[in-house]
């Protein structure tokens, strides 16, 4: 070859490696694109309104007010007039250096790109922020920003309601539309309907130079859009019955969950200890996050929907309707009990006539009357094994809602507690396990949990005599309305003659007076109240205290369940607690104003650790 | 009459309206990326675009001169021209203006002029005078101590003014010389010595030694091709019977890191250097100096790193490798730019849509840096026209070269290749970022009156002499 021809050969090499490059950074690599829109684009970022959340009377509950921040974008900060800044501020130089610190080592830990815009000096006052505007071209790299966070009219429903907070990575990763910096619901409806309340962010892009001075609208504001405000819900809470229930929980653990049944629409379901929502607003959070996390009587812990009670005598209702509708029981079946079912190592019983038949059974609340129905449906000779009867039982039960989540709108609900087939092969071993070493079950202790959503909407399905409807929390949402599914009847496995049954037992509970009643304390005239007491034991310490019930007996309008933990026999505390529930929602006015004060005065928390 | 038309009819019309659309597409260029809605004549003096107007009027003119002259004068004028831009440069050391670190400016006025520029050309010219010369043989001493002079010289001054990117722009008359008859040996051994200095500043040093050791086998192979069978035959035998060994050791989880790798290598190959020892002493000799003078090389490429070149260099240097991140210090110019050249994709933003460069995120985009706007704007595409436009001309002044009677045309021109070859490659290999970042224009695209005249002198010189060949 030629001297020259190498020459041109080797510098066709060089050009061609050249080409090879630009085609890669140009065509093939979308980085480069990506940092180009990010130096010379400017996105300002609209913040919609939040939804606002009414209760079922267009009561505002949460509502929103405007909130200034300074904020930064690290990479972009220069040399500023610290004095002027901390002046126009009214906060103190070290503070301010303090949390630029702060952020450098936050960005190394974390790994926030140094571009977006982090917060520095939060809620500051509107006259601040009107003047560090003016002053903004002052100090490259700092922003303000105005955004709107909650504002709770209500005291009460925290946990109902939940709280917002800024996202962080988790949620950034999880949903690309957030960036750090938004607020995202975090628990109960806020977090449920994040969707529909978040509304959606609107964006104005300009363009700007190498000194981050704007320049002009971007492609004259072709890509910019709206801030779109987040949809208003309306919640199915009673705020007045809201209110007054954890009035009257004051000082208690427990919940009460209060149902509309022909709705299904939840009108009061509180968790005790309970606590104001503003204590976690966007002033407020940081300081008492950590209290209410560290409170041994732990009020965040939804106990409505998340605590797995043991029913206790609730359970009777449920074992009559399962033992009425596989024929192993009729209203005439009489048994009789004296101080409890003495077979094996038997359950004890409290002393009441005898024999009984079964409304009778329901009203005396009879613990060996459900041990023999028990014992009937599981040894049932229509089923072959124990196993087939037992899978039948937990299908009744299934079918009234225990042991899995509703399907409701309510943020965390937990299944509760629900006996298989395998747990009692791991307990006593495959086969080994009769009617009798489940005994537990007739009356409602043992493997069993429900959470008081569950016996509320237990109540609900009686009170509708075998339907219920799914219970939820948002009755309406603005321009959409809520799912369908909310609308549904759902079905149990029992006849709806077979509940007319056991009703009977329950208002002669609340109302047969002389003849043996265990919740006339429930009783209030003309309102026909319909319950059962019970008292779930607690391995833990003392039974707790429950009462189901719903009113008036012929088009019920309120199903309510009350559990008071600790607090010992049924009717003591939670029979009245119900009984004001149902009055206070029925006829607006309370008969009984001496039973109201004894509760509120009344203080069982910390009762174990005292004793 | 007559020889004017002569002229006209023998100049190169293809180079020259090469050279036309070049200018024209720099001034384009520079006017896209200073361009403002407040300044929008194009005639507005105080504006750059405005400004390469007076520059690109002037060297047209020039041009034309050029093309008037006698082409004896270029020959004779060679040591005079040379002296005297050497005296300039000398000036421009004592009395110079500085700009971006570098003392290479000469102020006359509010005109500035880069005499480093202008001495690209009379290097050229008296290279070109004294290799022409009846009787020149570039392998005599005294022949290679003259051009080690003409060479020298200027790179010293050049490099005394802080202008490291002009001064290596000198290296491109090794082309020049490899074409009149110097060894290819000398620039594979600047390529081999550059490529061992960047090793040696990346890798630790051992590994540096193994990856010599094996360079060094290599080559000794490649000199005694009949031994390489026979030591392929022993090679498998020991590998077999290290596996064999190693199974019999019952150690059948064999992990080989990379280190016992090369070492397996090494013992290999030293194996096969012993049996073929015999008889290739001289051979032998060879590949052993060659081994341990790059080892030396290499040891002391760290010791020069550090104690020789300047701050800014080493910064540069290290930015190129990837030895270290720093975006918003010396590295921001050529990740700028390789931004804004990566977001024009495959046919730009569109003419006066690039935003990099518009809103100034790339520095010196009108002088070093005009590929992007480029790169920006026309994307891959417009890359490859002008890419093309360049290798055209190249192609052409190659053309040009060899139809030369006369050895002196053939020199220049092949100086004139070397040093636009030299400055459209490294330029466009720094913004893309294949290179360190080196301070030299974009031939005929870049604003600045010094650089674009002095690369139309050159073309113009190269094209009247043309016309005698």
């Amino acid at each position: 070859m030629n001297k020259n021809k190498i020459v041109l050969f080797v510098a066709c090499m060089i050009v061609l490696i050249i080409i090879a490059r630009l085609f890669y950074i140009q065509v093939i690599n979308e980085e480069y694109k990506q940092i180009a829109k990010r130096n010379a684009l400017y996105y300002q970022t609209q913040y919609p309104a939040r939804g606002l959340i009414y209760d079922r009377n267009k009561n505002v509950l949460v509502s929103n007010q405007t909130m200034y921040d300074i904020t930064v974008i690290p990479r972009e900060i220069s040399s500023f007039d610290t004095l002027e800044l901390c002046k126009i501020l009214n906060v103190s130089e070290a503070s301010i250096k303090q949390s630029l610190v702060e952020l450098s080592k936050k960005n190394k830990n974390r790994g926030i790109a140094s571009y977006q815009q982090i917060p520095v000096v939060k809620h500051i006052s509107i006259d601040a922020y009107t003047k560090f505007q003016e002053k903004l071209y002052k100090f490259p790299g700092f922003y303000t920003r105005a955004y709107t966070a909650r504002k709770y009219t209500t005291q009460s429903a925290a946990n109902v309601l939940g709280y917002i907070t800024e996202v962080d990575k988790n949620d950034i990763s999880a949903d690309s539309y957030y960036q750090q910096g938004d607020f995202a619901g975090k628990n109960g409806i806020e977090a449920r309907y994040e969707n529909e309340l978040r509304g959606q962010k609107g964006v104005t892009i300009y363009t700007r130079d190498v000194l981050n001075r704007i320049q002009d609208h971007y492609k004259n504001g072709a890509e910019d859009s709206m801030a779109v405000t987040g949809l208003d819900l309306i919640c199915t809470i009673d705020s007045a019955l809201q209110n007054y229930g954890e009035k009257l929980m004051k000082n208690k653990s427990g919940s009460i969950v209060a149902i509309e049944p022909s709705t299904g629409e939840i009108l009061a379901l509180i968790s005790s200890p309970c606590f104001d929502p503003s204590l976690l607003d966007e002033e407020n959070r940081v300081n008492n996050y950590r209290k209410l996390i560290n409170d041994k009587n732990k009020p965040l812990f939804n106990r409505a929907i998340m605590s797995p009670y043991p029913p206790g005598s609730v359970f009777k209702i449920a074992n009559a309707l399962i033992g009425l509708q596989e024929n192993v029981l009729t209203p005439d079946t009489y048994y009789s009990c004296s101080m409890g079912y003495h077979v094996g190592r038997g359950v004890g019983c409290h002393s009441h006539p005898s024999p009984i038949n079964m409304t009778q059974s329901i009203m005396m609340s009879c613990n060996a009357y459900y041990c023999h129905t028990f014992r009937n449906i599981i040894d049932n000779p229509k089923y072959e094994t124990i196993y087939e009867s037992l899978d039948k039982w937990i299908e009744y039960c299934s079918s009234f809602g225990f042991g899995r989540k509703l399907d409701s709108d309510l943020y965390g609900e937990k299944n509760g507690k629900m006996p298989t087939a395998k747990t009692y092969d791991n307990l006593h071993g495959k086969n080994r396990w009769k009617s009798l070493s489940i005994i537990s079950l007739a009356i409602g202790q043992g493997e069993i949990g429900c959470t008081p959503l569950q016996i509320a909407n237990f109540m609900a399905t009686i009170a509708n005599r075998g339907h219920y409807y799914i219970p939820h929390i948002v009755k309406d949402i603005e321009s959409k309305g809520i799912d369908a599914k909310y609308k549904q009847k759902q079905y149990t496995l029992v006849d709806t003659a077979n509940y007319e049954k056991v009703i009977e037992g329950m208002y002669l509970a609340v109302n047969g007076f002389g003849i043996g009643n265990t919740a006339g304390r429930a009783y209030v005239k003309d309102l026909d109240i319909c319950g059962k007491t019970g008292t779930a034991q607690n391995p833990l310490g003392d039974d707790h205290s429950t009462f189901a019930c719903f009113a008036p007996r012929e088009n019920p309008k309120i199903a309510v369940v009350v559990y008071v933990e600790n607090a010992g026999f049924g009717a003591a505390w939670a029979t009245p607690i119900a009984s004001l529930i149902v009055e206070k929602y029925l006829t607006g006015k309370i008969t009984r104003p001496y039973e109201e004060e004894r509760i509120i005065n009344a203080n069982l928390l910390n009762k174990n650790t005292i004793q | 009459m007559k020889r004017q038309k002569n002229i006209l009819q023998a100049l190169d019309w293809k180079t020259i309206i090469v050279y036309i659309i070049l200018v024209c597409t720099g001034w384009i260029c520079i006017y896209s990326s200073v361009y403002n809605t407040e300044h929008s004549s194009i005639f507005d003096m105080s504006q750059r675009y405005g400004m390469q107007l007076v520059w690109i009027g002037t060297a047209f003119a020039l041009a034309i001169f050029i093309l008037c002259l006698d082409i004896k004068i270029f020959t004779v004028l060679s040591l005079p021209l040379y002296l005297f831009t050497l005296f300039l440069l000398i000036f421009v050391l004592v009395s110079g203006h500085e700009v971006n670190g570098s003392k290479s400016w000469l102020a006359i006025g509010s005109i500035r002029i880069q005499p480093a520029e202008f001495m690209k050309i009379a290097t050229s010219l008296i290279a070109s005078y004294l290799i022409s010369e009846y009787g020149f043989k570039i392998n005599s001493v005294t022949n290679i101590l003259k051009l080690l002079i003409i060479f020298t010289v200027p790179v010293a001054l050049i490099l005394m003014q802080k202008d490291t990117g002009s001064a290596l722009v000198f290296a491109s008359f090794l082309i020049m010389l490899y074409r009149e008859g110097m060894s290819g040996w000398i620039i594979i051994g600047i390529i081999y010595l550059s490529i061992l200095f960047i090793i040696s500043l990346l890798l630790p040093a051992l590994e540096t030694v193994c990856i010599l050791t094996a360079l060094l086998m290599l080559i000794y192979i490649i000199l005694n091709l009949n031994v390489l069978w026979k030591s392929l035959k022993i090679a498998f035998t020991f590998i077999t019977g290290l596996i064999l060994a190693m199974f019999i050791r019952n150690e059948t989880d064999i992990r080989l890191e990379t280190q016992y790798l090369i070492l397996i290598y090494v013992a290999i190959f030293l194996f096969i250097f012993i049996m073929s020892y015999k008889g290739r002493i001289a051979k032998l000799l060879f590949v052993v100096i060659f081994f341990f003078s790059s080892v030396f090389i290499s040891f002391s490429v760290d010791y020069v790193f550090n104690n020789f070149l300047k701050q800014h260099q080493r910064e540069r240097i290290e930015d190129m490798l990837n030895m270290r991140v720093d975006l918003q210090g010396t590295g921001y110019n050529v990740n700028q730019s390789k931004i804004a050249i990566g977001s024009g994709g495959l046919f730009g933003q569109g003419f006066l849509q690039g935003t990099q460069t518009k809103f100034n995120f790339v520095p010196e985009q009108s002088t070093d840096f005009i590929f992007c706007t480029i790169g920006e704007e026309a994307g891959f595409a417009g890359c490859l026209i002008i890419i093309g436009l360049y290798l055209f001309l190249l192609f052409r002044i190659i053309i040009i070269a060899e139809r030369q009677r006369f050895a002196f045309t053939r020199i220049f021109a092949y100086c004139t290749f070397g040093i636009l070859f030299f400055h459209f490659t490294v330029n466009i290999s720094m913004t893309i970022g294949l290179i360190p970042v080196i301070g030299i224009p974009l031939p005929f695209l870049s604003y600045g009156g010094s650089s674009l005249w002095a690369f139309t002198i050159m073309l113009f010189i190269l094209l009247k002499l043309d016309t005698k060949r």
